[in-house]
């Protein structure tokens, strides 16, 4: 009986457990190691990639977050895995 | 040069930094070039799977791939070619207590190197035999070898290669391997996952890499820039795991045939290290 009413109160009070959780990163991008493969940018799930109009002393353009998708980072790191000159990682913005 | 002014400096460095040599970077590699990407996978699993910084040894031999010695912050060793996994044997059973990983190209591997190989994974050795596979002799200008796709162009196959290729998990697992797995380099989830797994198990275990060779391979076979042979594979990819014996041979590569990948063998084998300590003993005690 204590049970069921416990149940019952924290009822309407729980916070729902299926709530989903959004994770959001920041992109940071090491330029002079960028060599424009555009593995990075063709890949990115969320499409928040570019290629830079500027050129490194290298002579590449770099990657680079598109204008306006600043947000959009889900912080699934697929780019900084795939990036095969550790010129790109992200860090995963506290909720 | 007015492009300095806009390099925009990072506020950290890359989580990957203190593991590489990182005032080398960026890599030696081609544009596009998948090797990078195998490279990190690796250093992932060593991490992940908890191996102490001084007990990683990569070994490398001559060719692209190989270059692996320069950027991955362990002990390493290059060797001649073809002879990463002799190389790898000796340290491996000198002092038991490293990991050791031989970490190399499809020539190196199975060319002038492919006895050793057939030879390791039958006797079980205690390594990790890493293969950036794509498909030709990269390095040297584009010759065709022995995992050149039957048809492909190569310099040295300009009218197409005659030659069948080696299916490498199948010869792998025909001469004893207890774990093969084969990926390619947009599925560098999975990779890390595999190295993570494997890293730290006995006997041979052998992981295959489909890696994009723009300037080469890419080129020649009309596949395009290495983000258009990452899309070849995206196309191609088809995922099978635990691969029975009798299927294994349908994961041969075949020109622009989908591709099989997946972790195919994982078994259980006494080691040579294992039979080896136990034929000591005997041959002591029956001295004395
Ligand atoms: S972490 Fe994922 S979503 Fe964010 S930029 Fe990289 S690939 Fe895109
Ligand atoms: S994957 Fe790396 S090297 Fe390639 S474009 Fe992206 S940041 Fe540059
Ligand atoms: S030749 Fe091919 S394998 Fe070698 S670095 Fe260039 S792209 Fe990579």
């Amino acid at each position: 009986m204590a049970i069921a009413n416990s149940l019952q109160t924290s009822h309407g009070s729980r916070a729902p457990i299926d709530k989903p959780t959004r994770h959001h990163g920041t992109v940071h991008v090491i330029e002079l190691r960028c060599k424009e493969c555009n593995f990075c940018v063709q890949f990115c799930p969320e499409e928040v990639l570019e290629i830079s109009d500027h050129y490194t002393p290298r002579g590449y353009r770099p990657a680079r977050v598109k204008t306006g998708k600043e947000g959009d980072c889900i912080a699934c790191r697929f780019c900084e895995h795939v990036c095969p000159d550790y010129a790109i990682y992200v860090v995963e913005d506290s909720p | 040069m007015t492009a300095n002014a806009e390099v925009a400096l990072p506020p950290e460095l890359h989580p990957y930094d203190h593991l590489l040599r990182s005032a080398d970077l960026p890599t030696i590699w081609c544009p596009g070039c998948g090797i990078g990407t195998a490279v990190g996978a690796l250093i992932y699993g060593f991490e992940q799977a908890g191996v102490p910084k001084e007990k990683r040894v990569i070994v490398g031999g001559i060719g692209c791939s190989s270059r692996i010695v320069f950027y991955a912050k362990t002990d390493a060793y290059h060797t001649t070619h073809g002879r990463t996994i002799p190389f790898a044997t000796g340290l491996k059973l000198c002092n038991p207590s490293l990991n050791v990983v031989a970490f190399a190209g499809d020539g190196d591997l199975f060319a002038i190197g492919g006895n050793h190989f057939i030879h390791a994974a039958r006797r079980n050795m205690d390594i990790l035999v890493v293969c950036i596979n794509n498909f030709n002799y990269g390095m040297t200008g584009g010759q065709g070898g022995p995992t050149t796709p039957a048809g492909a162009l190569s310099t040295t196959t300009p009218y197409g290669n005659p030659e069948f290729p080696f299916n490498l998990p199948n010869l792998a697992w025909a001469t004893g391997a207890t774990y093969v797995a084969r990926w390619t380099t947009l599925d560098v989830r999975r990779l890390r996952n595999t190295f993570a797994d494997v890293v730290n198990r006995h006997g041979f275990r052998f992981v295959e890499i489909l890696t994009p060779c723009p300037v080469s391979f890419g080129k020649t076979n009309k596949i395009g820039s290495g983000v258009e042979e990452m899309e070849y594979y995206q196309a191609l990819e088809v995922l099978k795991s635990r691969v029975e014996s009798t299927e294994i041979t349908k994961t041969d590569i075949e020109l622009g045939k989908p591709i099989v990948v997946g972790t195919f063998v994982d078994r259980e084998r006494e080691t040579f290290r294992e039979r080896y300590v136990r034929v000591v003993a005997k041959a002591r005690g029956s001295k004395s």
